[in-house]
Parts: C-alpha cells; structure tokens; sequence
C-alpha cells in the first residue's frame, strides 16, 4: 500500500502545481506564476497536469481493492489533501523566488487579489506586520474587518 | 418493481456484452473506472476555480467551491446511512460478467462514484456553467464506465446520480444561508492571502 499511497501522492502534487499554473494565470494572480509570461506559465500547468496522471496509470496496475494495495476513500482523501498543501506549498516557494522582484504595498482586505502585484512571501509579511501593528487595538480594527 | 429490476439487469447484460469486442476502448474505459483519476480530476479542479476567476467572480466560486466540499460529503453520508439498510450484490455476484475492475464487497445500490461525482459537478454548474458542463459529461462518461465495467447496475448509477444532485442543491442552498459566516472564515484566509 505504501509504494501505491506514494504514487497517488505524487500524481497529487505534479498535477496540483499543474492545476495552480493555470488558475493563477486565468486570474491573472501572476506572483503565482513560475514563469513570468501567463500563457507560458498555462502550458506548463497544463502538461504538468495532464503529466501526473500519465505517470500514474502508465506505471502499474492502479485497479487494485483496497485490501489487496490499493487506497479507500479515507486515506485517498488524506493523501489528496496532503499532495494538494505540498503543491500549494512548494508553488509559494518557488514562486516567491522567482518573482521576488515584485513588491507592490497591499490592503489586508485584498487577501489573493494582492498576488496580482506582490509576491506572496512580502504580502504575507505585509498582512502580518499589519495585524502586530493593529493588535492592541483588535476591537477597533479587527472586529469590523471580520465582523462588519 | 421486479419488472424495473429486470430492465435494469437486461440493460447491464447488453452494455457488459461489449467488452471485449474493442480492446482499445476497453483499455480507456480501465483508467476511466478507475478509482483515483475522475476524483482527482474534479478535486483538482475545485482547486482550481479556488484562485481562477476575476476579481468580481472570485468570490462567488470560493462560496461555490465550498459548497461543492459540502456536497461531496453529504452525499458521502447518505450513501453510508443508505447502506446500512439497502444492501443489493454486485452483478458479478449473480451473473456472468466481463469485469474491468477488481471486486468490491460493499453494496452495489446506490453507486457511491456516481453520487460523488455528481454533486460535486452539480454544484461547480451551479455557479460556473462552461466548467460544470464539462464535469457533468466527465461524470456521465464515468457513471457510464462503472456498468460497462461490471461494476454497478444502471439504477445504481442513476440512483447515486440522484443523491448527488440533490446533495448539491442542498447545499447550495444551505452555504446562501449560512454566507455570512463563512465570510468570517474567507476574511480569515484573505489574512494570509489565501482566499
């Protein structure tokens, strides 16, 4: 089970980065882009998506029950998940590298819009900066962000 | 009753006598069935629509991607509730079947696959059409695989089809009413840019 557990997880996150690519670069996110032109960025999401299930089927056998290797429901949702954060994880890594040069002063309130003109790691370190900052006075701020 | 149950083992008899007349097909159908690639692919896409969209409509697919995580596991629950009091074997239990899927023991009525496919295409249809009419016909052709492979009955399909459906308009309903909450929890994310 564990060689097939493996498998399903790298499908999960060759084909997650892959999915990634393209949605960042229909909503124009482009700090989420590993290259820096949108289509070029779409073709790789898409061979890397399409890339993570070839690898899957064309390797083994994949119609196994779950008593005999395969997965049930539980653990392909557990692995789904975990590909799925590594994915998101390692784009955010490489992304914020890539596109390091971007740095752009964003609103808390613009949440993923800001990775339209910052990268993730400096907008991240923006919202952070901004909660320390506001934190004592949590009642005026907070509360209306999220309440209001 | 019994007449329906008849139909519905005289049309499983004729799709399953398919196979093996197109190798080719039948080798699509194999990784179609299968029980990783049409999940992943529509779990992926939820993904997806998570950071697709514009500014304007962003919002309304994460609700909507919510929404489709909510359906997925109401549907899930039906069907596990369902079991314990509706059991019908397989049909290579009681036929003779050309089977392109290894065996599963639990119950065959209603089709666990179809239902969770089906609600979660149901919901992204519901807030984006072009991309859930794509899921919709990925979930058909994969309701469709699950008897030609051997594996469920038609009724089981259509039956878990239902569930699906009606767990994603639930839903739905159930995320415009609760959309204020869930606001709190986006804002939350938007902190770490994320939502």
């Amino acid at each position: 089970m564990f060689s097939f557990a493996i498998d399903y997880y790298l499908m999960v996150v060759i084909s997650a980065i892959g999915v990634l690519q393209i949605a960042a670069s229909i909503g124009k996110l482009h700090a989420l882009l590993l290259v820096r032109f949108p289509l070029v960025s779409r073709a790789v999401g898409i061979i890397l998506a399409i890339a993570g299930p070839v690898l899957f089927f064309a390797t083994d056998e994949r119609n196994i029950n779950d008593y005999e290797g395969g997965l049930d429901g539980n653990y392909q949702g557990m692995f789904f998940i975990l590909g799925t954060i590594t994915a998101l994880a390692l784009t955010i890594a490489a992304t914020s590298f890539v596109n390091r040069s971007m740095d752009h002063p964003t609103q808390i309130e613009s949440g993923i819009e800001s990775l339209k003109r910052t990268n993730y790691t400096r907008g991240l370190a923006n919202n952070i900066r901004f909660l320390r900052k506001h934190w004592r006075t949590w009642r005026t701020w907070t509360r209306p962000y999220f309440f209001g | 009753m019994a007449n329906v149950a008849d139909m519905d083992e005289t049309v499983f008899l004729w799709l399953n006598g398919f196979v093996g007349r197109a190798p080719a097909f039948d080798a699509f159908i194999e990784v179609v069935v299968s029980d990783y690639l049409v999940p992943v692919t529509l779990a992926l896409t939820l993904l997806g629509l998570w950071f697709a969209g514009d500014t304007a409509s962003r919002r309304r697919y994460q609700f909507g991607v919510i929404a489709a995580v909510l359906a997925l596991a109401l549907a899930n629950g039906t069907i596990e509730i369902l079991n314990n009091f509706v059991f019908r074997d397989r049909p290579f239990v009681d036929h003779e079947v050309s089977l392109l899927f290894y065996e599963p023991t639990d119950s065959s009525f209603p089709a666990n696959a179809a239902a969770l496919a089906f609600g979660v295409s149901t919901a992204v249809s519901i807030f984006n059409r072009s991309v859930g009419s794509v899921l919709l016909v990925i979930s058909i052709l994969y309701a469709f695989s699950r008897v030609y492979a051997g594996v469920h009955y038609p009724l089981d399909v259509i039956a878990g089809g239902l569930i699906g459906v009606v767990a994603a308009v639930t839903t739905h309903a159930l995320v415009k009413l609760v959309r204020p909450y869930l606001d709190i929890v986006l804002k939350a994310g938007r902190v770490f840019l994320l939502a």
